[in-house]
């Protein structure tokens, strides 16, 4: 990371191009945004709106594919919907979402959560297909009741598909929030990212995305690694 | 009237009959072996028993504290040992739980995870969890096949000592002869395609006095009397 940092400095240093600012303008940049207050109360637009979509998405997604997974009618019946919202769009599910619903908070998050669902649907779907009925069977024998088993059986078997889709998601997430921000918002990173634009402000735009991503990076390093350790617990031979 | 009275006939796979008639009783604190040739049905045969496997014709009448010991000790990986144990029985302390494992020779495991422990010391927790919640019947799958000699032997008397004590009711099913000698009160043979019991052989010999010696000549006994009875043949 330093090293790439480094070379960037070097290059722009060296040829100053007119279009590559240097790491330094960036800094100045998000220092200027940054005590204007804009990026702060964008960046908190931004986050509040994936963190909503985000778990509306995973809450809704896990329900439906352990559905989807466990009764094969109910899968047979939406695989078509489900093969349908898997190719739609974004752009699309956001502009008609804003034409339909308008410019409004609520069809900014439906459509992310729209473009989101279906990915979780069938990564929890496929979890739910390497279910154990071994340790299913123990559990049964075992008279241990329906919400233990659920959450001390059946769930902890779908962990890995779940942090493989929370870890995707939010990715895909982020991105998606900025356009629909650029598209109907009047805050958020996406919303800066416009303005920014219309200036041709190329160092404001970079420091723009580069804090977004830092704080992506930062759940990464500080939620999904640490559950990702915890949910290893015990499943191959290999400390941690 | 024995405590409990099996009866499981006409198990049909795909219109072939697996299962013709099986039909025994066990009294508390008694162990039942069925040992008969691999394939013939007898894990089949505990699962429908467990209430694991139903079939319309047979009654299945959940039975009360039941437990299973399987071939596999089938510890769930993300649960400590303690954590298996009051899976099974919620009400257990960790204290316990403490207890329950120094039954079984392992102190000092219970916060570990099932993959730190040995395939020996796995089965044993799978033994302790069977007796959790104690249990009036008790199912064993071949428990002790993958195991070297001594640790089936320390076990053996593990298991039969936790019987005698709670009283259990167990059926075991195997194919070792010697391990059947020496654990079980009435030994059931099997036949295979379809399942009959073709022998049922009861040890008049006291549990604590089945030294290998002992064993070995009930074995040649059994040999000298019903040549092909492993083979599933009376």
């Amino acid at each position: 990371m330093g090293v790439v940092l480094l070379t960037w400095q070097l290059i722009t240093f060296l040829y100053s191009p007119d279009y590559l600012p240097s790491i330094v303008e960036i800094g100045k940049s998000w220092f200027f945004h940054w005590a204007q207050g804009t990026l702060f109360e964008d960046l908190i637009a931004t986050l509040t709106r994936v963190a909503i979509s985000f778990f509306l998405a995973m809450f809704v997604g896990l329900l439906m594919g352990v559905i989807f997974g466990t009764f094969r009618t109910a899968n047979q019946l939406f695989q078509p919907f489900l093969l349908f919202f898997l190719n739609l769009p974004a752009l699309v599910t956001i502009i008609l979402c804003y034409i339909w619903i308008g410019l409004e908070e609520s069809a900014a998050i439906l459509a992310v959560f729209i473009n989101k669902l279906p990915m979780v649907i069938v990564a929890v779907r496929e979890g739910t297909r390497v279910i154990d009925t071994k340790l299913m069977d123990v559990a049964k024998v075992y008279d241990v009741s329906l919400t233990r088993t659920f959450f001390y059986v059946y769930l902890p078997q779908l962990y890995p598909f779940i942090l493989a889709a929370a870890r995707n998601g939010l990715a895909l997430i982020w991105k998606i929030v900025l356009v629909v921000e650029l598209l109907g918002r009047s805050n958020g990173i996406g919303f800066g990212l416009h303005n920014l634009f219309q200036f041709f402000d190329i160092a404001g735009i970079l420091a723009y995305a580069f804090s977004f991503m830092v704080i992506m990076f930062l759940v990464d390093f500080l939620i999904f690694k640490p559950l990702e350790k915890k949910i290893q617990r015990g499943r191959d031979d290999v400390r941690i | 009237m024995s405590a409990y009275n099996f009866r499981v006939n006409d198990i049909k796979f795909d219109d072939n009959t697996v299962i013709e008639l099986c039909k025994f009783s066990i009294e508390k604190g008694q162990l039942a072996a069925l040992i008969g040739p691999s394939g013939c049905g007898k894990t089949t045969m505990l699962n429908i028993i467990a209430g694991l496997r139903t079939f319309a014709h047979i009654p299945s009448k959940p039975i009360q504290n039941l437990s299973y010991i399987f071939q596999e000790p089938r510890l769930i990986p993300w649960l400590t040992i303690n954590q298996n144990l009051q899976l099974v029985n919620p009400k257990l302390s960790d204290e316990q739980c403490d207890e329950l494992l120094a039954q079984v020779d392992l102190h000092d495991n219970g916060d570990v995870f099932p993959n730190h422990l040995s395939g020996g010391m796995q089965k044993r927790v799978s033994i302790a969890r069977a007796f959790a919640k104690p249990p009036s019947l008790l199912l064993l799958d071949e428990p002790f096949s993958s195991l070297d000699q001594p640790t089936a032997h320390a076990l053996h008397e593990l298991l039969l000592k936790l019987l005698e004590k709670h009283q259990t009711a167990a059926i075991l099913v195997t194919h070792d002869l010697s391990e059947a000698i020496a654990l079980a009160d009435d030994i059931y043979f099997l036949s295979s395609h379809p399942m009959n019991i073709i022998h049922r052989h009861s040890i008049s010999v006291s549990k604590t006095e089945r030294t290998t010696d002992v064993i070995q000549s009930i074995v040649n006994s059994l040999h000298t009397n019903n040549p092909s009875i492993l083979k599933g043949k009376a």
